[in-house]
């Protein structure tokens, strides 16, 4: 707990999900800058191999899998398959694998969105520490980076799948970092708000609201190579919660500090607009 | 543009390749050297912002883009002392016109074989002269003579213009000296690589087939699609893939990319003479490269694909800025006479009968 314990992210076996756009690119390639050997992993098979070939190229090691994160038999067969070719355990492990899913109220959105949104961003990070946690358990050592979202606590309206999900993602993450504290495995969890990736274009969301949320993410989006660069900093000083931007560690505090007023804010300000 | 890049990947099924990949950067090393990094950074932190307002389309844009490439190729590239340069500007018997120039080291007297080079231009900048320096290293380093095309270029004269110019230089050069395509190693870098490729493709219709095909890196999605994606992972040091396409598409205006001339179906297609492939890891275009090498293997030819970590387009023009360029030119040059005389056999037995 006090001074500089070994840097996580330096070195390190990762095994990413999602890893074929996005945060989960540039967590892919920052590790390897660091010196990792990292398996990309992603439903898309070609965007993961695009990523591995932008690693290799700069003379990095990688590996690309397919791998769906909703389905259990498919995060067993991405830890065996990454061990193997480790040669060893992982020692780092980013649930990273997301959809974004929203635009319309309770009520309105399809039960098959919210089955498909939590399916993806809820039980795929459940499956990531369900089969992993065990494994860095085991070896002592380690690292566990699951990426919520600034939506994880700010619940904003007319996205209440991906809310939910990534509520149950940072309740998880806090979980586990309770359950895995003292057995040399680190658990950090991200909650960025707008970075530039396509999870806009790839997921269910209406037309409306992918207008606006592609003009803050214009204008507001932050980096994903800055994003993970933060984020494996934070996850190598032991940091629990990770908040690469001001505005969600504003919106944190707010919501921490007077939940219920943040809440009929929020309401106002949707009425409003 | 996610669509799309998804759809042209499902076009060629081969992404298999990471083995010969590993395999390549062993060969090159794991990292750039402190120079190449520094340029690199250089490039980024300097030319990237001035090619960023550059507009192609404009007069002065275009002026300025030639302007740079020149003066960079000039200030960086090797000796030129002791070359001899013949220029060529004839008709062939159908009228074609033919505008290039032969360049010859210091000491290079070799007639039984030849190199037909394409230099890189975007399509719309560039020449034989430019390129005279690479050309002239070529030359030294193989030994043999080599033919550069000045072929047209845009926004003057558009698709197929510099395409038709290519093959008529390449008719021109089997009449001329009367070698067959077997003796000649065709190289090309960046857009003179889709030249090369396309030529290599028109050519394999007649039954021609060059000796060998050596690459810096080339052009293969016109559209900048797979450099784009490639962008997202990591930015090119020199340009933006949008600014990119914007300067090839003064070539092709007005005309679907999709024409058979312009995404080169080489997958499909027949297969490609030996080929190597030289690519930096810091540009966007190594995208291309990788896609261009797994669609040759896929189609039944040999491609051997080095991508060189931290390096910058046509990294090979610039060795007195970048040690690796060196290094890079000693395989092409391996490479070259090691397709020739895997060709010359027969020769060798005719020879000592």
């Amino acid at each position: 707990m006090i001074g500089f314990g070994p840097k996580r992210s330096r070195d390190s076996l990762a095994v990413v999900t999602g890893a074929g756009s996005g945060i989960g690119a540039a967590f892919a390639i920052e590790l390897a800058a660091r010196g990792g050997q990292v398996v990309c992993s992603d439903i898309d098979e070609i965007a993961a191999q695009r990523t591995v070939d932008a690693i290799t190229d700069q003379g990095g090691k990688a590996l690309a899998l397919l791998c769906d994160v909703s389905k259990v038999d498919d995060v067993t067969d991405l830890a065996k398959e990454a061990t193997s070719w480790f040669g060893a355990t992982p020692t780092l492990v980013i649930n990273n694998a997301g959809v974004g899913a929203g635009g319309t109220p309770i009520g309105v959105a399809s039960l098959d969105d919210w089955a498909w949104t939590l399916g993806i961003n809820l039980w795929g990070p459940i499956y990531g520490c369900h089969v992993f946690a065990p494994i860095l358990r085991e070896a002592g050592y380690g690292g566990i980076i699951n990426v919520a979202s600034a939506a994880s606590f700010g619940a904003a309206p007319n996205m209440a799948a991906y809310n939910v999900s990534k509520a149950g993602v940072l309740s998880l993450s806090e979980t586990l970092a309770a359950e895995l504290s003292g057995t040399g495995v680190n658990v950090s969890v991200l909650c960025p708000t707008f970075v530039k990736t396509n999870i806009i274009e790839s997921g269910r969301i209406s037309q409306r609201s992918t207008d606006l949320a592609d003009v803050l993410m214009k204008y507001t989006g932050l980096s994903p190579a800055r994003v993970a660069r933060t984020c494996l900093d934070a996850h190598d000083r032991g940091s629990l919660y990770c908040m690469p931007q001001l505005d969600a560690k504003i919106g944190w505090g707010i919501k921490r500090y007077a939940p219920a007023t943040y809440t009929r804010a929020l309401g106002l300000a949707s009425r409003l607009t | 543009m996610t669509a799309s890049t998804t759809v042209r990947a499902e076009k060629s099924p081969v992404f298999t390749a990471d083995e010969s990949d590993v395999e390549s950067n062993a060969f090159v090393g794991l990292r750039g050297s402190a120079r190449s990094r520094i340029a690199a950074t250089g490039a980024a932190l300097t030319l990237r912002p001035i090619t960023g307002l550059i507009q192609p389309e404009q007069a002065w844009g275009l002026w300025l883009s030639r302007q740079i490439v020149a003066r960079t190729m000039d200030v960086f590239g090797p000796s030129l002392s002791g070359t001899q340069v013949e220029p060529v500007d004839t008709l062939l018997a159908d009228g074609r016109r033919v505008v290039g120039e032969w360049v010859r080291a210091k000491g290079v007297t070799r007639t039984d074989a030849a190199v037909y080079y394409l230099h890189g231009s975007g399509y719309s900048m560039c020449s034989a002269r430019t390129h005279r320096r690479l050309t002239a290293w070529i030359s030294k380093l193989t030994g043999l003579p080599v033919f550069c095309s000045d072929y047209r270029l845009a926004p003057q004269h558009r698709f197929p213009a510099a395409a038709d110019d290519v093959r008529a230089g390449w008719d021109w050069l089997l009449e001329t000296t009367d070698l067959p395509a077997s003796r000649i190693v065709v190289g090309g870098d960046s857009a003179g690589g889709h030249l090369a490729v396309d030529l290599m493709l028109q050519v394999a219709g007649i039954g021609q087939r060059a000796a060998g095909l050596t690459m810096f890196s080339p052009l293969a999605d016109v559209t900048f699609g797979l450099a784009a994606a490639r962008e997202q992972l990591r930015r090119d040091p020199a340009i933006s893939a949008a600014g990119a396409a914007r300067l090839v598409r003064l070539y092709y205006d007005g005309i679907d990319p999709a024409h058979p001339r312009l995404a080169l179906n080489v997958a499909d297609g027949p297969a490609l003479p030996p080929t190597l492939i030289q690519a930096g890891g810091a540009e966007m275009l190594a995208a291309d490269a990788h896609r261009l090498a797994d669609d040759i293997r896929f189609a039944g030819g040999s491609c051997e694909l080095q991508v060189w970590p931290d390096q910058v387009h046509v990294f090979q023009a610039l060795p007195r800025l970048v040690p690796e360029a060196t290094k890079a030119m000693a395989n092409v040059a391996e490479f070259v006479e090691n397709v020739l005389r895997a060709n010359d056999t027969s020769l060798e037995g005719r020879e000592t009968a």
